[in-house]
């Protein structure tokens, strides 16, 4: 019992630690990766200056909610941190009909496309679980969304 | 609060936290640690707790699809320079930084050259004041002069600002600062273009004005997000007659979106159909409701 009380006392401390280092070391970590990771993905589109970035864990899911104009071609980019699974990521209409999924493009971590009018869309991004690691922890890390309009008139 | 204190506050919680359950799992689960069962639990509550993120249109693409629809330029719609120096609070220096983002956005798209560089040094001199050493730095200011004849490379480096701004601030915990910036690019940017049109004929214009609609519902999604901010909630409260003008304005939609992929080019379309209804009296006030807050924003 007292061994059982010690080992999770030295569990919490390590994760407390772990929890005080990657909390403010992420915060710059993550911006700096949007722009050296995720930013020349959009190339040739042009990024449109606006950060999407948070960090996620394996098996959390986070969304965005956006205005696409009609005539405008897009380039979606969904980066994840190294450390982390595969990112699926879905595009749905403002009524959440499923548009387009990377699980079916090989996972593909951009999708380029064009509206006929405009429309808010949604951008569900999840970090798949990773089924096949060997121990309990989860991987967590940074995960970029980032767009790009090609600025040709 | 500071950040630091926040983190901590967290981590007292955690620690607690964790100092409960492991007591509570050795009394009665000591030899079990972590069931298949524990996983798809963990799994469920990490799914169910989803995060948020709205994206507004940038100024830069919004002048690009107002300068597609037939807008001109017009150099006197511009918040002056010389205003600047009135902005002393977080509040104003913030709104007006997005105000100028726009400005320069507007003045970037129609190769302005002299205003670009006018608009980008005030912003800089705002940024500083906001303590956003790294967003517009004396390196952007030179590649811009060096860049200034490449419409592309210009709108490439104004970008770049808008991103150093946003996730400075973003990562320094100070999203509200980052929101008001937004929304004050959001404000100048259908200022300018309501500000450009006085008949509702201009249809592809008045087209693009009304589907600001669309992101303003995304602006008020944005400022709800952080209305305990006395700044967030007095700037919720100041859109409401864009809300209300908005409100009257009708835009149809076609049910459902379809999705055709040209095997040829690769080129996705999403194709539906939109239809506006808009009177010149809405657009009235809908203008005269824009302009209001925008002048107090910059006075």
């Amino acid at each position: 019992m007292k061994y059982c009380i010690m080992k999770k006392v030295w569990t919490i401390i390590s994760i407390v630690a772990a929890f005080i280092l990657f909390s403010t070391a992420g915060y710059g970590q993550c911006r700096t990766f949007a722009k050296s990771e995720c930013r020349p993905a959009l190339n040739p589109y042009v990024h449109d200056g606006i950060y999407n970035a948070t960090e996620l864990s394996e098996g959390e899911s986070a969304e965005l909610y956006k205005t696409f104009y009609s005539n405008q071609n897009y380039r979606i980019a969904i980066c994840g941190d190294a450390s982390l699974p595969r990112i699926k990521f879905t595009i749905m209409d403002a009524d959440r009909n499923v548009l387009f999924t990377n699980a079916d493009k090989n996972f593909a971590r951009v999708w380029d496309f064009k509206m006929e009018s405009s429309q808010q869309l949604i951008i569900s991004i999840e970090v798949s679980p990773n089924d096949d690691k060997m121990t309990d922890t989860f991987a967590r890390g940074c995960v970029a969304v980032l767009i790009g309009f090609n600025a040709t008139e | 609060m500071s950040m630091r204190e926040n983190l901590f506050k967290v981590v007292r919680y955690i620690a607690l936290f964790g100092v409960i359950t492991a007591f509570v799992s050795c009394n009665s689960e000591s030899k079990s640690d972590s069931t298949d069962k524990d996983k798809e639990m963990k799994a469920k509550v990490v799914q169910d707790v989803k995060k948020v993120m709205i994206s507004l249109p940038s100024p830069v693409e919004t002048s690009l699809l107002l300068k597609k629809a037939g807008a001109t330029y017009n150099e006197s719609l511009l918040n002056p320079t010389s205003n600047a120096s009135k902005y002393n609070t977080d509040k104003q220096k913030a709104l007006n930084l997005g105000v100028y983002g726009a400005d320069l956005s507007y003045a970037s798209i129609f190769e302005q050259d002299q205003t670009i560089m006018q608009y980008m040094n005030i912003s800089k001199k705002l940024a500083i004041g906001l303590d956003l050493l790294a967003a517009i730095d004396q390196s952007i200011i030179d590649r811009l002069e060096a860049n200034h004849d490449n419409r592309d490379s210009v709108i490439r480096i104004i970008s770049e600002t808008f991103m150093n701004s946003n996730s400075s601030l973003k990562d320094d915990n100070r999203p509200e600062t980052a929101a008001l910036i937004l929304a004050g690019g959001w404000i100048e940017g259908l200022y300018l273009a309501t500000s450009l049109v006085d008949k509702i004929e201009k249809k592809d214009l008045i087209e693009r004005i009304v589907e600001q609609k669309m992101s303003l519902g995304e602006l008020k999604q944005l400022l709800e997000t952080y209305k305990s901010n006395k700044d967030i909630s007095d700037m919720l409260e100041a859109v409401q007659p864009i809300i209300k003008a908005f409100e009257s304005i009708e835009i149809q939609k076609s049910d459902k979106v379809e999705v055709v992929t040209n095997l040829e080019t690769k080129q996705t379309e999403l194709k539906s159909q939109q239809k506006i209804k808009i009177t010149q009296k809405q657009y009235d006030e809908l203008k005269s409701a824009v302009a209001k807050l925008r002048n107090s924003i910059i006075q």
